[in-house]
């Protein structure tokens, strides 16, 4: 992964170190819980109860990183797990990160928001047909900024198998824009 | 057709949409990628609101000795990300891209302080309609003296007769693989299970549910209707019916000791968005779950199967509050508290009587891995990080406190018996406390580090136990390997 060679985590002080395995670790952890979840005031909880067990384990700034990224994923699967068998389970969220941006500034011509709202639309509708898997990559890539492998650990699939399902959406939705041109140019 | 010039291969994916490798002439993938990334915009900036809240929340805990510097460090690449969008809507290039969302910013945030206030404002709600909740309270239950322990007419099951004897030891009685398992749609990973009056194990897994003889494991039924993504499955008193949640069609299921359906009601029909634990009436006709609605308002309801199956709200839970269980007599709630007000915002565990509408007790240590309320709602048992402490619901007092030293991570599990004398926990091995003598009755089942034990459920005559055992690979949960064990007690 891309944060492998870096050795921050053994050159910093106690407070940079945390800030680092936070900055490293926080966004998938999180999203992994989310997905789970569907609650994002409880997967906030979740984050911050395993992040605090890691302030409190001693030994963990002396793991190596292979070590630290296993442990911080292994209790956080528990705690997923351990919060699930006592909530109420809720739908799981689909299409909420895929917000129509408004139209506030008047310098947009009518045209223009007409033509945004219509491509809007198109690609909303194109996500809409997608599996459910790919949806739920985008959502990773997109909303959460996860790269291939961080996603791949959230899915509990491997970094190759995303970058290819990845590749296959995403050249499945520019098909959108190639129809649009092709049209434009009748 | 002009042949397309694709950028877009597996090996250099990443990159390109970080921005990268995409030539000029390639506009309509960049148009694609800055589109993904303009219409998301709003759900990763909540998400990086989301981090900086819990970074927020862990300089301020007071559970550490680290001092950690106010600000994290965002991802540098993750913030170039907003800020090319934002320096491309400000500059409307190529695409005519869309200006900042300064009205969704405005409309969300109006709303966050509408639902604060109106959070506020109903800060302590009263407990709505407690007379109904009586018929969901077992007749049997009473509270032994100075609340140190507790015996019970066997929660739910007063035909069963009082055991005496003292519990020393489990013994494996049998075991089966309960297949495959996997979370999907919030449905946990680990199979759960319920034990009948009648000895018979439910089982609920990925693709099924399953009943089982506890006395050799043998199969008793499989359901006959198609119930996937199952959980919280819950035998009625007279083990003639099992109530259960599908989360893969968010519905409730009640099938009788054979398998077959009595009742599929679906969460738009009862009115809920969200289901937790079921709990049934003494005379097994009504079922008690928490729901939660569109505005994540919490309620109790009830459902009267003799009639015509609609779901009728029984209690509103106060504000910021979830139901965790409720004690085997309906007569006392385990509730989990937000209080939204306080800065930083603190949570709590609180016991609350229902019949009084008034709060017992509240628990403020963290951690929490689980707790459980006894049979009849005197005593509550928390499992925290180092021990299981036994505490008085009525004052909070604690009455015993069992060292609990765990080794590994495995998922807490702790379950009152029925006859209200024993607790048992469990994560990596089980152990079984006697809660009079203030002292570990038994200890076994232990697994190793690459299994976690994930349920226990108790035999109606706190003879016996069952668990579900879950196996790691490389540290993750397997989705094919659950066992289940069953255990006799003596």
């Amino acid at each position: 992964m891309q944060y492998k060679e870096d050795n921050l985590l053994k050159q910093s002080s106690d407070g940079e170190l945390y800030a680092e395995l936070y900055r490293r670790y926080a966004p998938a952890l999180f999203a992994y819980i989310y997905h789970h979840l569907s609650s994002r005031e409880d997967a906030e909880d979740i984050v911050l109860n395993v992040f605090l067990s890691v302030l409190q384990n001693q030994q963990f700034p002396t793991f190596e990183e292979q070590k630290q990224e296993a442990w911080l994923w292994t209790i956080t699967r528990n705690k997923t797990v351990d919060h699930l068998r006592r909530s109420i389970r809720r739908p799981q969220v689909s299409l909420e990160w895929l917000s129509e941006p408004l139209y506030a500034d008047d310098e947009c011509s009518p045209e223009q928001i007409s033509l945004e709202h219509e491509e809007y639309a198109q690609l909303a509708s194109a996500v809409c047909k997608l599996p459910e898997l790919q949806q739920e990559v985008l959502r990773l890539r997109f909303g959460h900024g996860l790269k291939s492998d961080e996603i791949g650990s959230v899915l509990e699939k491997s970094g190759s198998a995303v970058r290819a399902m990845l590749t296959r959406t995403l050249r499945l939705l520019r098909s959108i824009y190639k129809d649009q041109a092709e049209g434009d140019q009748l | 057709m002009k042949e397309h010039n694709d950028n877009l291969q597996s090996e250099t994916i990443d990159h390109v949409i970080e921005g990268g490798g995409l030539s000029q002439q390639d506009r309509q993938t960049s148009r694609l990628i800055q589109n993904l990334h303009t219409y998301s915009q709003e759900y990763a900036q909540e998400n990086e609101r989301s981090l900086d809240r819990i970074w927020s929340r862990m300089v301020q805990s007071q559970e550490h000795s680290v001092s950690l510097q106010a600000a994290w460090k965002r991802p540098e690449k993750r913030l170039a990300v907003i800020k090319e969008i934002k320096t491309m809507e400000e500059n409307n290039l190529s695409w005519g891209m869309n200006p900042p969302h300064s009205q969704a910013k405005k409309r969300r945030s109006f709303l966050r302080t509408l639902g604060i206030g109106l959070a506020a404002a109903v800060a302590i709600i009263a407990i709505l309609s407690f007379a109904v909740f009586s018929t969901f309270q077992h007749p049997a239950s009473q509270t032994a003296g100075n609340g140190s322990s507790t015996i019970t007419g066997g929660a739910g099951h007063p035909q069963q007769i009082q055991q005496q004897k003292v519990i020393s030891s489990g013994k494996q009685v049998c075991n089966l693989n309960a297949g495959s398992k996997v979370s999907i749609n919030g449905a946990p990973w680990t199979p759960q299970l319920a034990w009948s009056a009648q000895g018979q194990i439910g089982v609920t897994t990925y693709s099924n549910v399953k009943a089982y003889s506890a006395k050799d494991c043998g199969a008793a039924f499989s359901a006959s209707s198609s119930i996937q993504q199952a959980y919280g499955p819950v035998w009625s008193p007279d083990g003639k019916k099992l109530a259960l949640v599908d989360a893969g069609d968010n519905s409730i299921h009640v099938l009788d000791n054979h398998g077959n359906s009595i009742a599929h009601l679906t969460f738009s029909q009862l009115g809920t968005l969200g289901v937790g634990n079921l709990f049934w009436s003494s005379d097994s006709n009504k079922i008690m779950f928490a729901s939660q609605d569109a505005s994540q308002q919490e309620s109790v309801k009830s459902i009267d199967l003799t009639s015509n199956g609609k779901a009728a709200t029984m209690m509103m839970l106060p504000a910021n509050s979830g139901v965790i269980s409720f004690s085997a007599n309906g007569k006392v709630a385990l509730l989990s508290h937000t209080d939204m007000s306080a800065r930083p915002i603190k949570k709590d565990t609180e016991v609350w009587d229902v019949n009084s509408e008034k709060k017992l007790s509240s628990y403020t240590q963290q951690p929490i891995m689980n707790a459980a309320l006894s049979p009849d709602g005197a005593l509550i048992a928390i499992d925290g990080a180092n021990s299981v402490q036994i505490y008085t619901t009525a004052d909070g007092k604690l009455q015993a406190s069992f060292q609990n030293t765990v080794s590994g991570q495995g998922v807490h599990t702790i379950v009152w018996s029925p006859d209200g004398k024993y607790i048992a926990d469990a994560t990596n091995v089980i152990k079984v406390y006697d809660v009079n003598a203030k002292k570990i009755a038994a200890t076994f089942g232990q697994v190793d580090s690459q299994h976690w034990i994930t349920t226990l459920t108790w035999a109606p005559d706190s003879s016996g136990l069952a668990s579900s055992t879950l196996s790691l690979k490389d540290d993750v949960p397997s989705a094919t390997d659950n066992t289940v064990n069953v255990w006799a007690l003596s």
